[in-house]
């Protein structure tokens, strides 16, 4: 055997199992030499009686480069999965995951709050509430993530492993799909309400609340209490008629959300007319009040002295606006395409 | 299919591949030769080393088992050809 066969025999031989070597190196080495036979034989000349060493080598070389590389025959030989997750194990992984990181991410992000929440109000001399939330749900972000990514991994290389265990076909025998049959008993019922648009509903409801409570909220909250005394971000001395109006319009925005979870159909024109409306509304009424009224509490704005400040206030409320617009008349559209439901 | 009705008669790796060429059926050797190996650990074919000539060889036969399924698979075969002969005669051209 001479020095290129015996390197590619080598080559093929080193990713597959040792119990099959001897037999397989065997045999592609037989297998070489036919086909190198069988090329000299077409090549040579009726009489000659042995081929030149040039032929001998530029046959090899071809037989050797049309078996290709020996990875890709070694991967012949063994039939190892080359995924991570087959189609057979797809569906349970995927559905794991489904499961799996909501369960973990809430169970982390409340395990971590209550125990920074408990180190933070045993360690610290003078607690502050502002402070307690705003480092609790740090920590409980950077905790939460460590499990969502620790959980997504051991599902992951779990079922990677299992799959590589498991016989072909193992894993329908072992979760009975070949003895029960599908029937149409298996389909599950159509949803009476379309989860998706009551769950932006509720999104929305969440994030109105947020808002409402903005003018509340204090400065210790994001670790600057000490520019104004932990007083609130908005100006206390800001007339009452202004934050009524705005939280006027936060009830306009809750009321159409509710109309929205509570109709037969979820998005009509008019709900996603009084949306955008509203929402084009409050828009104006902020701007209004940022141009004429000294809304952020006058520390604040003294530490913050920037000339373009206003504007980029305005610039990003009326952003947020836009995109909001958006995605209501995406969804508008989105939900004419699917038939009305019946209750 | 082809491999199982060509290895009726004892084929060693190199010899199938010509059989089948000449039967017109293209079939790399990098294919062929780990497939025979599958084959023969599902006990469809029997491989046997013949070290008798100048150049050892394995040759590989049909066992029982490898008969039944050639023959299965022939007769799927006869069925598939008949009923798109049959669907390509009844077909609009």
């Amino acid at each position: 055997m001479n020095s290129l066969t015996s390197r590619y025999v080598e080559a093929v031989l080193r990713h597959v199992p040792e119990s099959n070597r001897e037999d397989i190196g065997q045999e592609i080495s037989a297998a070489i030499a036919e086909m190198i036979d069988a090329r000299l034989a077409d090549a040579q000349s009726p009489g000659t009686q042995s081929a030149a060493p040039a032929d001998v080598a530029a046959a090899e070389r071809s037989v050797l480069e049309e078996l290709g590389d020996p990875r890709q025959l070694s991967y012949q030989y063994t039939q190892r999965p080359r995924h991570l997750i087959g189609p057979e194990l797809y569906p349970v992984y995927i559905r794991g995951l489904q499961w799996l990181l909501p369960i973990v991410g809430v169970l982390a992000l409340l395990a971590a709050l209550l125990v920074n929440g408990i180190v933070y109000s045993v360690t610290d001399p003078e607690p502050q509430i502002g402070a307690l939330i705003g480092r609790s749900l740090g920590a409980a972000a950077g905790t939460t993530v460590l499990a969502l990514l620790i959980a997504f991994a051991a599902i992951t290389i779990g079922l990677a492993v299992f799959e590589r265990l498991l016989p072909a076909g193992g894993f329908r025998e072992l979760s009975g799909q070949d003895q029960e049959p599908w029937t149409v008993e298996h389909l599950d019922p159509v949803p009476a309400q379309r989860t998706p648009v009551r769950v932006e509903s509720i999104i929305g409801l969440v994030l109105l609340a947020l808002l409402a409570s903005v003018p509340a909220l204090p400065t210790t909250l994001f670790y600057i209490g000490h520019l104004n005394n932990g007083e609130t971000f908005i100006n206390p001395d800001l007339p009452m008629p202004w934050l009524l109006g705005y939280w006027s319009f936060l009830a306009v925005l809750a009321a159409v959300e509710v109309w929205t979870l509570n109709g037969k159909r979820p998005l009509t024109l008019a709900s996603t007319g009084v949306r955008i409306a509203a929402d084009a509304l409050l828009a104006s009424y902020l701007t209004a009040a940022v141009l004429t009224q000294q809304v952020l509490h006058p520390d604040l704005a003294a530490h913050l002295d920037l000339p373009a400040g206003v504007w980029i206030v305005l610039a990003g409320i009326w952003a947020i606006t836009l995109w909001d617009q958006i995605s209501t008349i995406r969804a508008y559209r989105a939900d004419r395409t699917l038939p009305a439901q019946d209750e | 299919m082809a491999c199982l009705s060509a290895c009726r008669t004892p084929q060693y790796g190199y010899s199938l591949l010509t059989t089948l060429s000449e039967s017109g059926i293209s079939a790399e050797a990098n294919t062929l030769y780990p497939l025979l190996r599958r084959l023969e650990k599902q006990g469809l074919l029997k491989a046997e080393w013949n070290t008798d000539e100048p150049r050892p060889r394995k040759y590989y036969t049909l066992t029982d088992s490898g008969a039944e399924i050639a023959q299965s698979l022939w007769n799927e075969w006869r069925e598939l050809t008949t009923s798109l002969t049959a669907l390509w005669k009844d077909s609009p051209q």
